[in-house]
């Protein structure tokens, strides 16, 4: 009696002893972006006041960095963590079945269809699966220094386009006065140069012919192509691009641009804000900065007027093989909230792929916002990146594109014609 | 190794659900055929091998002949030659992106301050200063360690032989000449080879700084390598693999030529 009496009191004292606290880790870019970084931890904290007893642990990385670590610990089967920042920089985790699949686990009523609709891919032996939290959202942008083009005598038209000979002015003008056009470094990021060139074959070609000729299926000694190189040559020619463009990184580009003020424009992501819109003793631009924004030059008989780059960027994604699963996806889910959304807008001023609520939204950045949807009024958005161009491309035409678009052109090593020859028959190569 | 043997005579279906596919010697007739990078990546590799040595031995037994005949404040050059040696690939990469930036980097501001500012320019941009910028950097990082070596060797000659050709009436220079550099030959001839095979196999100081560029300016195999294998994102190591056996076939041939040359060499004069 006595002995069944304690082995009914061990079974109670077990069931209702609390489950085992986990500490799940998450891996994030984003480590000197401390608008993001304040997004994070209150959907961290979400989580861990959801589920209380387990813990998240963030560890900042260099994104450079964080893919060779990930991809070496996913392959050796362990040591990665159970939730990280994700984007198409790597689109074989979702082939390889490194990622879990988030098609279940998640409140995708709150994100935006079209982030949902990105993320929706075949993975592993081709099976269709939803692979990542769509955090932001950002098109291509070109950026300017109000305050310059005001010095400099530019007038930006109402439409914000400039024609392409306005345009080969504007850059003209820039760099006799001994500032470089646009702010770019490439030392960091392999397609930093690639904006200006993306925009003008937009422009010229249209969407459809410009997604084909990134595909390969369309000639690169297209003469509309030739047209676009030879210009774009131009505008090298007059001191587009600054000295400093090969041993410049993404963050020394940002500095360039708004505080060192030695370039007119910066051709970037719109998650530019999430850079610059911190306090400037980390990093942001000067308070009395004038951000102005322009939309892509018009080139002559162009198919793309008033087309622009939009797409899923920054991401959140979830361990296949995590060891706690179903705590992962609750923690990736913290994120798809309209509250997160709103938060998101209000301290980064960067688009995301979780709904919002705009009238909720109370931020100093509204201005920006109005700036934004001023100038993108007719934007028609094309769902391609200047960083996810390399998701259409062969690898090693993507390969070449980089050598020639983002080093030897603006480096003034190659002229356009030497460029598309190679392009041409690294896509003949079909590799 | 053996793994990487392996791979290269396979290849990854992602298609067939990661199944490695056997190709026999695909791989290698395409690198030799059609990879113009890996030729390009190899001429860069084997350049570096052949001139880093060409300059570093010389001024590292330069600096070893100096120490050894106690210039001034020999004790502080010693360690400040020394130095880079001790520091990591990334750490020395990161300083020397500094040195060479454009507006600001120590090398442009030194041709500005001499009234050479026309020379001035973006070193790592231009395939044709890219790569002397770089093995530029690896002298400048073993330089000191190949001269403890030289000076450890230069201090373990016998002092009669040094005194027999003083007594002699050899001068400095031939004493240098016809003694010390025939009895350190060996040490000369190994840290030959080792720069030699260290270069072959560079990676790191590339990585941080050029990573390859620009237009394959600095590419090395090794670099070459390191992107077929986990930046053309198709998780297939074949054709890497093949590439990485090629090149150690490569590299292990040439320095056993190396080796027997050199030493065949010395066997005649000894």
């Amino acid at each position: 009696m006595v002995r069944a009496t304690a082995m009914i009191l061990t079974v109670i004292v077990l069931c209702a002893a609390p489950a085992a606290a986990t500490e799940l880790q998450w891996w994030s870019h984003w480590a000197i972006e401390d608008a993001k970084k304040a997004v994070l931890f209150e959907a961290k904290r979400r989580f861990e006041a959801a589920s209380p007893g387990n813990t998240v642990t963030i560890t900042f990385y260099e994104k450079k960095n964080m893919w060779p670590t990930l991809r070496a610990a996913f392959t050796a089967g362990s040591g990665f963590p159970d939730v990280f920042y994700y984007d198409m920089d790597v689109p074989e985790f979702m082939t390889a079945g490194w990622l879990a699949d988030l098609s279940t686990g998640v409140r995708w009523q709150n994100i935006e269809p079209f982030g949902k609709a990105f993320w929706t891919r075949p993975g592993q032996g081709g099976k269709t699966g939803t692979w990542a939290i769509p955090v932001e959202a950002a098109s291509d942008e070109i950026y300017y220094n109000r305050k310059m083009f005001k010095e400099l005598g530019i007038t930006v038209p109402a439409t914000f386009v400039f024609t392409q000979d306005q345009f080969k002015d504007v850059v003209a003008k820039c760099a006799k006065a001994g500032y470089a056009a646009f702010a770019t470094g490439a030392a960091d990021r392999e397609w930093a140069a690639h904006y200006i060139p993306n925009a003008l074959l937009l422009d010229k070609l249209g969407a459809d012919e410009t997604l084909k000729l990134f595909r390969g299926e369309g000639s690169w000694k297209d003469p509309r192509v030739v047209e676009v190189f030879r210009y774009y040559k131009e505008l090298i020619d007059l001191g587009a691009y600054a000295k400093t463009l090969s041993s410049m990184t993404l963050a020394e580009a940002h500095r360039y641009f708004h505080t060192e003020q030695k370039a007119c424009m910066f051709p970037v992501g719109s998650w530019y804000t999430g850079r610059a819109f911190v306090p400037p003793d980390k990093g942001g631009q000067p308070k009395d900065f004038e951000l102005g924004m322009l939309n892509n030059p018009q080139m002559k008989d162009g198919k793309g007027h008033g087309q622009k780059f939009l797409g899923v960027a920054g991401s959140l994604a979830v361990a296949a093989k995590s060891p706690h699963l179903p705590l992962a996806v609750k923690v990736a889910d913290a994120f798809a909230d309209v509250e997160i959304g709103n938060m998101w807008m209000a301290r980064t001023g960067v688009q995301t792929g979780i709904k919002t609520e705009p009238a909720k939204i109370d931020s100093p950045l509204k201005w920006y916002f109005d700036e934004y949807a001023r100038v993108n009024k007719s934007t028609k958005w094309v769902d391609l990146t200047a960083q996810q161009v390399r998701l259409l491309m062969k690898p090693g035409v993507w390969e070449t594109y980089v050598a020639t678009v983002n080093q030897g052109l603006p480096n003034k090593v190659i002229g356009p014609d030497e460029a598309l020859a190679r392009l041409e028959e690294a896509r003949l190569k079909g590799k | 190794m053996l793994v990487t043997f392996y791979n290269s005579v396979h290849t990854l279906r992602m298609d067939l659900g990661m199944q490695s596919e056997y190709v026999g010697l695909e791989h290698f007739r395409e690198i030799v055929r059609d990879d113009d990078v890996f030729w390009k990546a190899s001429r860069n590799s084997l350049t570096w091998a052949v001139a880093a040595p060409l300059v570093d031995m010389p001024l590292a037994l330069v600096l070893a002949l100096l120490l050894y005949r106690r210039v001034p404040f020999a004790r502080f050059f010693r360690t400040v030659w020394f130095t880079p040696v001790l520091m990591s690939y990334p750490v020395v990469g990161v300083i020397w992106l500094w040195v060479y930036n454009y507006d600001w980097g120590m090398a442009n501001l030194a041709l500005r301050a001499v009234g050479l500012g026309h020379l001035a320019q973006a070193w790592l941009a231009s395939p044709a200063t890219a790569l002397p910028a770089l093995i530029l950097v690896t002298t400048w990082m073993f330089a000191g360690f190949n001269m403890v070596v030289l000076l450890a060797a230069i201090h373990a000659i016998p002092a009669d032989y040094l005194d027999a050709a003083r007594v002699d009436g050899a001068s400095g220079w031939r004493r240098t000449w016809h003694v010390i550099i025939p009895l350190i030959r060996p040490t000369l001839v190994n840290l030959t080879i080792l720069d030699f095979i260290g270069k072959m196999k560079q990676f790191a100081l590339v990585w941080v700084m050029t990573r390859g560029g620009p237009m394959w300016g600095t590419e090395t195999v090794a670099t070459y390598v390191v992107k077929r294998a986990f930046e053309w994102k198709t998780l297939d190591l074949g054709y890497p693999s093949a590439v990485a056996v090629l090149w150690f076939v490569i590299i292990f041939g040439l320095s056993w030529g190396l080796t027997r040359a050199l030493q065949r060499r010395e066997a005649l004069e000894f």
